[in-house]
């Protein structure tokens, strides 16, 4: 065999090359691993991002919320609104007062209660001692308190909306005022 | 040999496939529910927000509603028509606002049901032509779509809600009547020609629930002409 030049060669090559080549990638190997302290950063500094992530998502989130609960808000508040203008053409007057309701169907008024929680609202009417007055008696000087009659005084109607089944349950509301006749009373 | 070293073994591919698995369902189920939300996001923006828009329009609209002599305010529960401001193009091709009619309806005539506007100029709304019809805007895409009117029975003194408003008959009697009479006189008396108020109902999907809002509108120079006429009534009886 060994008169054979190829065959030596081969031969030797066999013998040589997969020993110093598993000796090479054996050192490759060992050089190009991380070790605890890079993994340790590594994972920590995922970490930090990923809470920087899920922080802003969550912000987002409570922001659409509380978006959501004022357009709620501000619709079921100009729905109630409408219904105390009802209340004030039919009766003709808004007597001085407090009342409370809770949203239910049977209130004559419909609102998306898709989201949790119910709604509530309440009217509260105040004097604010403001009157519109004819004078009737002589003015005679300018100090003069002359005779006069009330012609109506006005209130002020303040209506709350809130929801405390929701956080955060910001109560909103709206004011108006509204002329209350004093023949009224009597009717 | 050489084969031997550089291969993996079958446990190695299945911590592999197992570890690629765990990652690819995570990234899935992320993006899944993230694409969920934003399809809940832009339904609550785009259903919600137009209904919410087309109400807000009504709302304005019907409270700037006038009596106006030729263009009557005509309500049925599933269209209203009145007069109010319109924007037309002058001559030069640029906006103006300018007295004509203007009408809320339920179009169902095309896939889905829209709460539409329709403008017409005074021209077109005088002369009754229902084939001629002015600029349509749609706003919302709705489910349904309800009016009802606040009037005022003198004979009963009661008020309640009716769901068809119509004094266009009146109206012509009227302008008989009224002639002898003084000019700010049938301008007042006009004021009867418009409802106190309007209920608006719409009711819209919100993915596969039905939701609905109501809101009543009231308009201010019918109002105040109602409560003064029946304050003036009541104490004429008490006088007597």
């Amino acid at each position: 065999m060994r008169g054979v030049p190829g065959l030596d060669c081969d031969d030797e090559a066999i013998f040589v090359s997969p020993s110093s080549q598993t000796a090479t990638t054996f050192t490759l190997h060992a050089a190009k691993g991380f070790t605890f302290i890079e993994i340790l950063m590594a994972v920590s500094l995922l970490a930090v991002g990923m809470v920087g992530v899920l922080r802003a998502y969550s912000t987002s989130v409570n922001a659409m919320e509380i978006a959501q609960y004022n357009t709620d808000a501000a619709c079921l508040l100009k729905a109630v609104m409408g219904s105390v203008e009802e209340d004030y053409i039919s009766q003709r007057d808004m007597p001085v007062g407090r009342s409370e309701e809770v949203y239910s169907s049977s209130s004559g008024i419909k609102m998306d209660t898709t989201r949790s929680g119910r709604w509530q609202w309440d009217k509260e009417v105040l004097a604010t001692g403001l009157q519109a007055v004819k004078v009737v008696g002589p003015v005679t000087a300018l100090d003069d308190n002359p005779e006069t009659i009330v012609i109506y005084s006005l209130n002020e109607v303040k209506v709350t909306v809130v929801n405390p089944g929701r956080s955060p349950a910001r109560r909103v509301n709206a004011v108006t005022y509204m002329e209350s006749y004093p023949e009224d009373d009597s009717v | 040999m050489f084969k031997a070293v550089k291969g993996f073994t079958l446990v190695e591919m299945m911590l592999v496939a197992g570890i690629l698995a765990i990652i690819g369902l995570t990234i899935v189920a992320t993006f899944s529910s993230g694409l969920r939300i934003f399809y809940r996001m832009e339904g609550y923006n785009t259903v919600k927000a137009d209904v919410l828009i087309s109400i807000e329009k009504m709302e304005r609209d019907l409270k700037n509603a006038f009596s106006y002599r030729g263009i009557e305010f005509i309500g049925s529960s599933k269209k209203v028509t009145f007069p109010g401001l319109i924007r037309k193009f002058n001559s030069e091709g640029r906006p103006e606002e300018s007295l004509g009619a203007i009408s809320y309806y339920l179009d169902d005539s095309g896939k889905t049901k829209m709460v539409s506007r329709e403008e017409n100029k005074y021209t077109q709304a005088i002369k009754k032509d229902r084939g001629a019809r002015g600029p349509i805007t749609r706003l919302a895409s709705i489910e349904g779509l309800d009016f009802k009117y606040y009037v005022y029975d003198p004979e009963s003194d009661f008020y309640s809600w009716a769901s068809v408003w119509d004094k266009s008959d009146d109206m012509e009697d009227d302008e008989e009547d009224t002639k002898p009479k003084q000019e700010n006189v049938q301008l007042k008396d006009r004021e009867d020609k418009l409802p106190l108020g309007v209920k608006i109902e719409v009711s819209y999907k919100d993915g596969d629930k039905i939701i609905t809002l109501n809101r009543a509108v009231f308009i201010q120079p019918a109002v105040s002409l109602n409560l003064a006429k029946v304050r003036a009534l009541k104490k004429d009886n008490d006088n007597n």
